[in-house]
């Protein structure tokens, strides 16, 4: 089984993407996401254990 | 301030001011000079929008709010993420194809000319406005502190800011604020370092405490309107407010778009994603910490220290431990502060005996410290009030709201010389940085969207420049003239925020209709944005509810109106203007 071929990034390749919604940099964001969703569990849990 | 503080102060806000200028000689284009060479990293860019959004009133302020109020304040930030990532996926990829200088020009292509200029002056409102809080927040308060002149301290702090940005354009901003940002790191840590080594209990006992006395009330899902922040706040105005600010208001989007491509920019975005909500955590922890410190140490009755000891010895104060007597009795405010020291030392005598008790476990320390929670709010709460009436009888024009004198206080009687003037210079690095991020999106916006496109469209390169250096001076000078006549009454961070939130939601809204909603001509958003803004206004007059939901009311009301009106308008009366092209498959 071979990988499939992907062509070398262009530096300026983001730069004709016009309007892209979540489908460019899926990655970045949900990890944005997931960190943030564990900041607020965090802060619940200082809400609720030092009350 | 010793000799060491002021060198210190001096040589690093001129250093930093000097190598902006020296930096960016030549700039001689417009491009450059209003976008910058467009070369800069996502790290760069992540520091410069950081510095733009967090001003003097961050770091003076902030402090005082968790001081005050707890972490709650904190939930303010909580849509940041989610906004930063719409704007990184939908608005930054536009700005950039379309290469405009400022986000209105956007609006003109896609309504008309008329419905730019609203925007582009609703922003000039705002920001002249908020550009004249963003230097009297420090003014106020350290020339206060120190005794130095408020007039002059305002022009000299004007002044330093406008040369510099009026030499070196946009690029003068973005490398001025790194080493910006480099001081106020080092201040704000050195100080955070030496608050917890004078604390004399662990961290979790200082959380333990904090925590009894509600200060660590990060979220609440509560659903009463009134209460300022809460989760759904934070979510749904501040989402609002966050989008409106990031992706509306030139003073960032001229940030963010000088990244080398859209991959810099946009990593610049989400290094503020993540890290701006742990950042304002800090500030606020740092706050709440201070609380923790003034509970253990000897606190003053009026943290804006110079106004207390300005009033005359003759000034009387409601006796607060015979409050309520018919007429009051009065005491004389050196009894008032003597007593209230007393009540002090027993409240931290109780406090060290409550962490005793604690450390061993024995039964009943939970009863025993909520009766020193309710103490301190009933008796040394009444005597903060007592001394606060008592000030404001004496003299109705000092602010009685003393949380933005709470940190520098903690600064003047417990750091050493040389890290007292590196705070100060970290205080007045915020101010210029967010200052000078402001006057170059004004007189962008006044250039682009006013004077090149209504007054004179066909001047040369060179004229464009000199126009925006003129508009850099107009700006600071109106800023400056501003902050000379203002006064403030909320805490700081609040009033910018106010100021930012009554505009902010219609604003969006223009740039929502002109994303999402194509059949949308530029009359209906126009006379919708009108009404809308209009409808904030009165509101804000008239309703107690929380600043926040002005973005949201704001912007629904204005998305409302223009449908509406746009299915009575005929269609075809108006050309259709650019519109954006949603490629999802990229």
């Amino acid at each position: 089984m071979t990988m499939p071929e992907r062509a070398p990034p262009s530096e300026n390749a983001d730069d004709s993407t016009g309007l892209s919604l979540l489908s460019t940099w899926p990655r970045v964001y949900w990890f944005v996401l997931v960190v943030f969703v564990l900041i607020v569990v965090a802060l619940c849990w200082l809400t609720r254990a030092f009350s | 301030m010793s000799v060491l503080d002021y060198a210190v102060l001096v040589g690093s806000i001129l250093a930093v001011a000097l190598y902006g200028i020296l930096r960016t000689r030549g700039r001689r284009n417009l491009h450059d000079y209003l976008r910058g060479q467009r070369k800069q990293s996502w790290f760069v860019i992540g520091l410069s929008v950081m510095a733009t959004q967090a001003s003097a009133i961050t770091f003076l302020s902030t402090p005082g709010q968790g001081y005050a109020g707890g972490l709650s304040f904190v939930q303010n930030y909580f849509a940041m993420p989610l906004a930063l990532i719409i704007i990184s996926a939908v608005f930054l990829p536009l700005y950039r194809k379309l290469n405009v200088y400022t986000a209105y020009e956007f609006l003109g292509a896609r309504f008309d000319t008329k419905t730019r200029l609203l925007t582009a002056a609703l922003f000039l409102l705002q920001r002249g406005m908020g550009a004249g809080i963003t230097i009297y927040a420090p003014a106020i308060v350290l020339s206060t502190v120190f005794g130095w002149s408020l007039p002059l301290t305002i022009i000299a702090s004007s002044l330093v800011v406008i040369i510099y940005t009026v030499a070196g354009g946009s690029d003068a901003v973005t490398h001025t604020q790194k080493y910006q940002m480099a001081v106020i790191f080092a201040g704000m840590i050195a100080a955070f370092v030496i608050l917890l080594q004078k604390i004399p209990c662990s961290f979790p006992d200082a959380l333990a405490i904090a925590g009894h006395f509600g200060k660590l009330n990060a979220v609440s899902f509560s659903a009463d309107p009134k209460e300022r922040y809460t989760f759904w706040t934070g979510m749904l105005g501040g989402l609002f407010l966050m989008l409106s600010y990031f992706g509306a208001d030139q003073s960032q989007v001229q940030r963010y778009i000088a990244g080398d491509n859209l991959r810099e920019s946009r990593l610049g975005l989400m290094f503020n994603a993540l890290f701006k909500i742990p950042m304002q955590f800090g500030i606020l922890l740092l706050g709440v910490l201070l609380f923790v410190f003034y509970l253990l140490h000897p606190a003053p009755i009026f943290f804006n220290q110079t106004a207390w000891r300005e009033m005359p010895p003759t000034a009387m104060s409601n006796d607060p431990v015979r409050y309520g007597e018919d007429p009051p009795r009065e005491i004389a405010l050196g009894t008032l502060e003597r007593r209230y020291k007393e009540a002090q030392n027993r409240r931290q005598g109780e406090i060290h005996a409550w962490l005793q008790l604690r450390k061993s476990g024995t039964a009943g320390e939970q009863q025993f410290i909520d009766t020193i929670v309710q103490e301190d709010a009933s008796i040394l709460g009444a005597f903060r009030a007592a001394a606060r009436e008592a000030i404001h009888k004496e003299n109705p024009a000092i602010n009685t709201d003393d949380n933005d004198y709470i940190f520098i206080d903690f600064i003047l009687d417990n750091l050493p010389h040389g890290l007292i003037g590196l705070l100060v210079a970290a205080f007045f690095a915020a101010a210029l940085s967010s200052k000078a991020a402001e006057l170059n999106a004004l007189a962008s916006t006044s250039v682009i969207d006013f004077y090149r496109a209504v007054i004179r469209p066909n001047a040369s390169d060179r004229h464009y420049v000199l126009a925006s250096k003129a508009f850099t001076i107009f700006w600071g000078l109106i800023a400056m003239g501003f902050a000379l006549f203002a006064h403030m009454s909320e805490n700081l961070i609040q009033a910018a925020n106010i100021v930012g939130s009554l505009f902010y939601g219609v604003i969006l809204a223009l740039f929502f209709i002109a994303f999402f909603i194509k059949y949308i001509r530029g009359t209906a958003a126009f006379c919708g944005a009108l009404i809308g803004e209009a409808l904030v206004l009165i509101m804000f007059a008239t309703l107690p509810i929380s600043y926040l939901w002005y973005n949201l009311i704001g912007c629904a009301a204005c998305i409302t109106i223009a449908v509406v009106l746009q299915a009575l308008l005929p269609r075809d009366v108006e050309p259709r203007g650019f519109e954006p092209v949603m490629e999802t498959n990229v």
